[in-house]
């Protein structure tokens, strides 16, 4: 399923002006805080207004301004995952992971495909606050892929995560991508996690576009000098850079 | 003793009634102020605030004006039906809701807007709608902040004086509450029965302090 992202947005101070496509897999926006990696992901949601754009994923137009075309969030079926999970804390791991099903009461098989998939059992009646970061990181995923989302936006997923899990929980997310088959964009601010798990890797820079590619492409051919500064100068071994 | 019971009987009715329409209003107006954005807001929350801030005869004469027999509203009322809200208990509850409105939207309205807006993101993006939202996730987050809004409007009520003899009279039997018959007590020399009544209503809304304290430290929050 394609993805394609125009967007143009003026603030004082700032102007976003971006402009990507991806044709499958984990698309990775990379870039210094401020860069307007947020922006586009909440622009993608339905959270945040732009003054013109196009976004289109798959065959549905979530958001067209020639067209006047402007999907409500609860309208665009996208799963979206936040850096502080945002659970229910006043529902179960149960109620969470069911809230966004149309049918509840019908959906038990499906509920605890979800429960094994993302290794959630014996933790359904559990609160959020008596889960552990990585747990609540898993409830969050079923919750929002229960709905089974044309798109998955992940914000700074690892970013909450102790260093020792982060390559488990990179791999667990390539696989689940692999098996579910729909887009996953993902922004980070760091680049060993872009580099790791990015099919398409798009570097962002002031609300701009600096260069987009396989990351391999891009570390051996960065465009500028400021994207080689972006990229930290990195010498490469490969197998350390693109091990999970 | 039947003074007595009656009084509270009275002040029990008033304050009530007067919580229920809180209760209602009081939760719509703090949804429209805390989650809303328009033109005037800033007037409208002004004008809710007001009753907080005048003099209980001030409000009193307002109410007059507006409800009593040759008032905008009370007029066409009496013309219609042969009824009023003067001197009635009705009028007293109608006294107590303008006065403890103030308290249940201001206080409610700090609860709905402590609400993570993240998650209200996360489930508008899960597919629910604003209503829904409202319902099982803000409502059951700010229920606590909501609930002792309603417990500070009921102390309120139960304890207002000016506007309600102003509007209501003070009817034994009819419409005197507690807090007015600690004012006849006291004008007709009979200080142990106004201790009495003091205490008791002290009492209440100690009570009251307490339980809206411990409700608003909700287990959500």
């Amino acid at each position: 399923m394609d993805v394609t992202i125009r967007l143009k947005k003026s603030l004082e101070g700032f102007t976003l002006d971006v402009h990507w496509t991806s044709q499958e897999g984990i698309v990775v926006i990379f870039g210094p805080s401020g860069s307007g990696k947020s922006m586009t992901m909440q622009a993608i949601a339905g959270f945040a207004s732009v003054d013109e754009g196009y976004i289109r994923v798959g065959e549905r137009v979530f958001f067209d301004s020639s067209a006047r075309i402007d999907l409500p969030p609860q309208r665009r079926e996208v799963g979206y995952l936040l850096q502080n999970y945002a659970l229910f804390p006043h529902m179960t791991v149960r109620k969470n992971i069911l809230y966004g099903h149309h049918a509840p009461g019908q959906a038990i098989e499906e509920f605890h495909e979800m429960i094994t998939l993302f290794q959630l059992e014996g933790l359904e009646n559990r609160y959020p606050g008596e889960l552990s970061g990585g747990q609540k990181q898993r409830v969050a995923l079923a919750r929002a892929l229960m709905r089974k989302p044309r798109i998955l936006l992940l914000d700074e997923p690892l970013a909450a995560v102790d260093i020792a899990v982060r390559k488990v929980i990179r791999m667990e997310l390539k696989l689940l991508q692999r098996k579910l088959g729909i887009p996953m964009v993902l922004i980070t601010h760091d680049l060993g996690e872009a580099l790791a798990l990015a099919d398409k890797l798009i570097i962002y820079e002031q609300g701009r576009v600096v260069q987009e590619g396989e990351p391999m492409e891009i570390i051996t051919h960065p465009l500028n000098e400021r994207v080689s500064e972006l990229l930290g100068r990195i010498t490469l071994h490969t197998e350390h850079v693109f091990s999970f | 003793m039947d003074s007595f019971l009656s009084a509270l009987k009275i002040s029990l009715w008033v304050a009530t009634s007067s919580t229920l329409l809180v209760a209602l209003f009081g939760l719509a107006l703090a949804f429209v102020l805390a989650r809303c954005h328009f033109r005037g807001k800033n007037f409208v929350d002004a004008v809710v605030t007001i009753p907080m801030v005048l003099p209980p005869t001030v409000v009193g004469y307002c109410l007059m004006m507006l409800l009593g027999r040759e008032g905008v509203i009370g007029a066409p009322l009496y013309r219609l039906t042969g009824w009023s809200f003067v001197f009635t208990w009705q009028g007293a509850a109608i006294a107590a809701f303008i006065v403890s409105l103030p308290l249940m939207v201001r206080v409610a309205r700090s609860a709905i807007e402590s609400v993570d807006e993240d998650l209200i993101r996360i489930s508008y993006s899960l597919g629910k709608s604003e209503w829904e939202t409202f319902v099982h996730v803000i409502l059951p987050l700010a229920r606590g902040g909501i609930m002792a809004g309603m417990v500070l409007a009921f102390a309120r009520g139960l304890g207002e004086f000016g506007a309600t003899l102003m509007i209501a009279g003070n009817i034994p039997g009819k419409t005197s509450t507690l807090s007015l018959s600690i004012y006849s007590a006291f004008q007709a020399g009979d200080d142990a029965k106004a201790e009495q009544l003091a205490w008791v209503l002290t009492g209440i809304s100690v009570f009251v302090i307490y339980l809206s304290g411990k409700l608003s430290r909700g287990r959500w929050m």
